[in-house]
């Protein structure tokens, strides 16, 4: 006689349940299939949650089914209930949640050929101290699934409410719980599937950069990451009421930058950029003889403040988005507004002076050609009439005008943002 | 981390009240409790009901108590004077059996579904103490009841349940 193969024909499992009463039937039936002699005996190891052997049984031949096949039959409910704690009850302090040690008990069956020739099977499940009665569901899914229960309790007298744990990962609590919402976005907008784990719990954000958990009242740590962004880690507590976090994630990718300087086709070299973030200076420098300074900045927005161009050009600070690698940012250069200013330059009499020098204050004593007033590129010169006219920007400053045989004279002048008449007088030495 | 299993959470409610039983701190199961008003004097069972859950049910104050003591026998004694002895016997003693008989009032069928465990329980406690819940407060008993599942479902019905006290200790001469 050899047994060639041994399987559970009926283990009392239905559903996602594996609660089973032992103070009714509990029967397990094993088929087994042999060659030769007609088995007699098959054994079953009862083994508890702690993988200590019970005890051995042997199972009871209960039909042949084919000329090679027996069935067996273990009838488990007598010899679990003798495994099970006693029903006495125990004390708990009030408003406190106990595990109720006795209740239920962990079980392995281990169905052997006695010539270990062929592998065990072996069905595990949780023993109740309950009782199924003729109708109820099996596996007393109910109480497995934890349906609605009602107690009955006299008015500020002790009752027992009672709750079904299946799984030794669960954290059990009690009380009422709140909505707790979370917002993510980074410098950009919204951010979508971004992780954020709190506990065991995890939940992927929506294309809102929303997601949602429903927690009790207590302390919390939450893990907030997504692939390119620094993870954000905090800690919340929740007492009584619902919360919502709006949390910018910052990134962790770089991208090489270029801001590209140009008017008309010309590169303007020696711009100087300042990248800033929050008031923050992050990045500065000057652009090169093409017009460029490339800098490695983070996916992120940031505050662009251009100077020291050409007198004439003018950039607005504005904000870059860094959201590609590589990425070119070209200044928007603009003219700046000039206006026209004539000098006319005269001594006593109303005499219109010709050839009467302008530049600024220094020019007087210097005489060079260098010291030009405000913007102008050369010394200003009047014409036959007096006058000498300069387009340039408005403000308050000191011109320097010289002409032999007459007392050079330095004085304050306020150009307006229109066409402006300055006349200046000078004195016969 | 948590053990497989029954857990339980111990009250005591002033008012009809539901429980929330939270996993991994989201809600899971709402447990419902009714509170039933009692009067000063009334009597508390404490039993398993056939999901091996202790169950608690209130009994109204009117309930009734009645012994049934039993000679245990009696002993022979030697009369050493006829001038002032009166009997050649002595009692020994008596055992008492103190059955309480309790009513619970306006059971509605739910609850009776309930209650009718109690006949089945391996163990029924009767509440002796005062303002504790401790082991010394409780007292296991014997049930026999009016064989409640004989009576019509109505909408609330009053159930009778005797409840048989452990021997009564008394003096005895062995």
């Amino acid at each position: 006689m050899a047994i060639t193969d041994i399987s559970i024909h009926e283990d009392n499992k239905v559903g996602d349940s594996d609660l089973l009463a032992v103070h009714s039937p509990l029967t397990f039936l094993v088929d087994v299939t042999y060659t030769g002699a007609v088995p007699d005996v098959l054994y079953c190891d009862v083994y508890d949650e702690d993988a200590l052997l019970l005890s051995t049984f042997k199972c009871i031949p209960y039909q042949d089914l084919l000329p090679t096949q027996r069935r067996f039959i273990f009838i488990a409910d007598s010899i679990i209930r003798g495994y099970m704690d006693s029903f006495d009850d125990f004390v708990q302090s009030e408003n406190s949640l106990v595990h109720v040690d006795g209740a239920t008990k962990i079980f392995e069956l281990k169905f052997r050929d006695p010539d270990a020739g062929v592998s065990d099977e072996s069905v595990t499940f949780t023993a109740i101290n309950a009782a199924r009665e003729f109708g109820e569901n099996p596996n007393l899914s109910e109480i497995f699934n934890n349906d609605t229960q009602t107690y009955i309790a006299a008015k500020d007298e002790t009752v027992y409410v009672y709750f079904y744990n299946d799984d030794t990962a669960n954290i059990i609590t009690i009380g009422d719980s709140f909505i707790t919402k979370f917002i993510i976005s980074d410098s950009v907008g919204f951010l979508e599937n971004a992780l954020i784990e709190i506990s065991t719990l995890s939940e992927l954000t929506d294309v809102n950069g929303e997601a949602e958990f429903t927690l009790i009242d207590g302390s919390y740590s939450y893990s907030i990451s997504k692939e390119g962004y620094v993870t954000k880690e905090g800690n919340f507590d929740i007492d009584g009421g619902n919360l919502l976090f709006e949390i910018e994630l910052v990134s962790n990718t770089q991208a090489v930058v270029t801001f590209h300087a140009e008017y008309n086709s010309v590169d303007q070299e020696n711009v100087f950029i300042e990248i800033k973030k929050g008031g923050v200076l992050i990045e500065s420098g000057y652009t090169d003889v093409n017009g460029d300074l490339i800098k490695n900045l983070y996916l992120d927005t940031y505050d662009i403040i251009v100077s020291e161009l050409y007198w004439q050009y003018e950039v607005a600070p504005y904000q870059l988005i860094v959201n590609t690698d590589p990425q070119t940012d070209n200044l928007v250069i603009t003219l700046k507004q000039v206006y026209p200013v004539t000098f006319q330059v005269r001594t006593f009499g109303d005499i219109k002076l010709e050839n009467a020098e302008i530049g600024n204050q220094d020019y007087i004593l210097s005489g060079d050609p260098n010291d030009t007033w405000r913007n102008q590129s050369a010394i200003l010169v009047t014409d036959v009439n007096g006058e000498v006219v300069a387009n340039d920007l408005p403000g308050t400053d000191f011109i320097g005008v010289r002409k032999t045989g007459y007392v050079s004279t330095s004085i304050q002048i306020t150009t307006i943002a229109a066409s402006h008449l300055q006349v200046i007088t000078l004195t016969p030495e | 981390m948590s053990e497989i299993g029954y857990y339980r959470y111990k009250i005591k409610p002033s008012q009809s009240v539901d429980v929330k039983f939270n996993v991994n701190f989201q809600l899971a199961s709402t447990k419902s409790i009714v509170v039933k008003e009692v009067c000063d004097g009334f009597k508390l069972l404490k039993y398993i009901d056939k999901d091996g859950q202790y169950r608690f049910y209130p009994f109204n104050k009117y309930w009734e108590s009645s012994d049934k003591p039993k000679l245990i026998g009696k002993s022979s004694k030697i009369i050493e004077s006829v001038l002032n002895a009166q009997s050649s016997e002595s009692n020994i003693g008596y055992k008492n059996d103190r059955t309480v008989s309790l009513v619970a009032e306006s059971v509605g069928q739910d609850e009776l579904t309930l209650l009718s465990y109690i006949y089945t329980s391996p163990r029924v406690y009767l509440y002796i103490g005062t303002t504790t819940d401790e082991a010394k407060d409780w007292l296991e008993v014997e049930i026999k009841g009016d064989n409640i599942n004989k009576l019509r479902k109505r909408k609330f019905t009053k159930v009778n349940i005797d409840v048989i006290l452990p021997e009564w200790y008394s003096i005895r001469m062995m």
